[in-house]
């Protein structure tokens, strides 16, 4: 078990070295040239991750699957009665969560973005399809121990774990899907299968394991680079809590959450220059389940709306969906 | 741990040698660029739409079925105050709500322009003295354009810089004649009108780059601008009176803003 493990991470490794050297390489290409756009981001809102997480609700190492499902509405005009374009974000993602060592791990993403847009005003439909912003981690896990009680013999294997942990991680996501800069002439322009920037991501997480009962939070910070285009996405706070509840059953054990999760996003800037009405917050009410049979995780959840100002109300985020199925390391 | 290391110093590697802007770099003499001007007409924050009843003040409500306007002398300033004006004879031009695309709008290309960094636009609202000072002759191509599209009542009178076709209603009348027709009439009135609008953003004008100046229009200003006029008392019939042509040009004046601008 532990040689597959070596074996998976030295393959993800290499994938996202490759990946991160391909697009270094062209992002360094001095000639300033229209005709060639190959860049790509997360505009925080549509082609972003970040607040549905890095890894599943039972912290838990795997490689697996997930699908997620984003749809907005967007005004298409400048007026209030504009038409509008409605947005379907599909994101079929490759998800890992490795150990490399006790108390370190490392998650990574790779996201395939399948994007399709419907106006309102005729029947012309816009697709996107590519490979979009890969995603890689690096975590610290902090498990604190239970309090030593004097009275106790103390054991000689150490103090037993407590119930809180706390996880702080490093990572960026990298540039690996296309950002077309015409796009961000519409009024969403996070309808992109990528961002074109390398990203730094910064995260704090609070875990709690009761037998029962467990709670799950996560602060992150993305700090965006600026693309080719020197079109930058704006700056991003994301946050979630999940409440759980631990059903274990004879083959299998299931645990429904409840959660709320949120994004609050700085201005885009483009030439150095802020751009109007392109900031916003999200606030998300999420409900879910997580079974785990054998060596599976499957998981499932939806996130509905609860407050939103995005891009001066231009765009309006509306249901999400997530499915995976993991295979525990 | 050594692959670790190895990973995290690809990371560091990454950060380190992506490079950010790199263009802009050479001289913009020399180059030059086109640029977009969308026109948007609206009604306060309701687009305009040809037959739709819009209600104004004094209880009054109108609907058109024509709406142009000539927009001349373009003229664009960059952030040192360097000035750009459109060559004379190919700035002028009918923005005519009828030629608008699906999204509304009405598009004026400019070629040629000098590569810089424009930071505000000026434009006139009809024909200025000095251009109607050339003659009918002197007009040329613009004149048969502005005689298709009815924007002229004769050469001695001039051209019509608005012009508004439709219907008004108030409390006692419904469906009654709407004509607003203002221009200057020959030499002896002159309802020219100039606005500067500041750039919410820099337009950067490139070889390579064609960015877009999106600007809105609301046309319940026309009524209900610096002056709220009544169709009732006056405004429904305006041709080429010395009283209420001035009123409506300087409503004009103030009913254009720049909305947003795209860096292509």
């Amino acid at each position: 078990m532990q040689n597959f493990k070596q074996y998976i991470f030295l393959l993800l490794l290499v994938l996202f070295a490759q990946i991160a050297f391909a697009k270094v390489i062209n992002h360094c290409d001095t000639r300033y040239e229209k005709s060639i756009k190959p860049y790509c981001d997360l505009c925080g809102c549509a082609t972003n991750n970040g607040n549905f997480g890095f890894g599943t609700l039972s912290n838990s190492n795997f490689i697996g699957f997930r699908y997620i499902h984003q749809s907005f509405k967007s005004r298409d005009g400048i007026f209030s009665d504009s038409p509008s374009s409605n947005e379907y974000l599909n994101t079929y993602q490759l998800w890992t969560q490795v150990p490399v060592f006790q108390s370190f791990y490392i998650t990574a993403s790779l996201p395939y973005q399948d994007l399709k847009r419907t106006f309102e005003s005729g029947s012309t439909t816009e697709s996107l399809k590519g490979i979009g912003d890969a995603n890689v981690m690096g975590w610290y896990k902090l498990q604190f121990l239970k309090k030593q009680n004097n009275d106790s013999i103390p054991y000689p294997v150490g103090r037993p774990l407590s119930r809180h942990s706390i996880q702080i991680g490093i990572g960026a996501k990298l540039p690996t899907g296309e950002f077309e800069e015409r796009l961000t002439n519409r009024v969403n322009p996070g309808f992109q299968v990528g961002t074109g920037s390398f990203d730094g991501i910064f995260s704090l997480g609070y875990n709690y394991g009761g037998d029962k009962i467990g709670f799950n939070a996560l602060f992150t910070y993305y700090r965006k680079g600026e693309n080719k285009n020197e079109y930058r996405f704006g700056n991003q706070w994301s946050y979630a809590g999940n409440l759980y509840y631990k059903l274990a059953l004879n083959t299998f054990s299931l645990m429904p959450f409840v959660g709320i999760s949120g994004d609050d996003y700085d201005t885009i800037k483009q030439f150095g220059e802020t751009l109007q009405d392109t900031d916003g917050q999200i606030l998300n009410g999420t409900l879910g389940a997580e079974c785990t049979i054998g060596q599976f995780i499957l998981g499932a959840n939806a996130s509905l709306p609860i407050s939103q100002d995005l891009f001066g109300g231009n765009v309006q985020a509306n249901e999400r969906l997530s499915v995976y199925v993991n295979f525990s390391l | 741990m050594k692959l670790f290391k190895f990973f995290i110093a690809i990371l560091l590697c990454n950060t380190i040698i992506s490079c950010s802007s790199d263009d802009d770099m050479g001289s913009l003499d020399g180059q030059f660029g086109n640029l977009v001007i969308k026109f948007d007409n609206g009604v306060e924050d309701q687009d305009f739409i040809f037959g739709v009843n819009y209600s104004k003040s004094a209880n009054e409500s109108y609907q058109l079925e024509t709406l142009k306007y000539i927009i001349s002398n373009i003229e664009l300033i960059d952030a040192d105050g360097t000035t750009f004006m459109y060559p004379t004879d190919d700035n002028v031009f009918i923005v005519d709500e009828a030629d608008a695309n699906n999204a509304g709008e009405i598009w004026i290309t400019l070629e040629d322009i000098p590569a810089a960094d424009y930071t505000k636009i000026s434009f006139g609202i009809g024909i200025d003295q000095e251009r109607y000072g050339l003659g009918a002759e002197g007009q040329g191509d613009f004149l048969q354009t502005a005689q298709d599209e009815e924007m002229l009542w004769s050469w001695a009178t001039g051209f019509r810089f608005i012009r508004l076709d439709g219907v008004y209603s108030d409390n006692s009348v419904t469906n009654e004649a709407l004509n607003v027709h203002m221009g200057s009439v020959g030499t002896s009135l002159d309802n020219y009108r100039e606005v500067s609008l500041d750039l919410p953003n820099t337009v950067l004008v490139r070889e390579m780059a064609e960015p877009e100046v999106h600007i809105k229009a609301d046309i319940s200003l026309v009524f209900d601008g610096q002056t709220s006029v009544t169709f009732s008392e006056g405004y429904s019939q305006v041709h080429t009176d010395e009283t209420t042509t001035p009123i409506i040009a300087d409503n004009v004046m103030g009913m254009f803003e720049v909305h947003h601008v795209h860096n292509n």
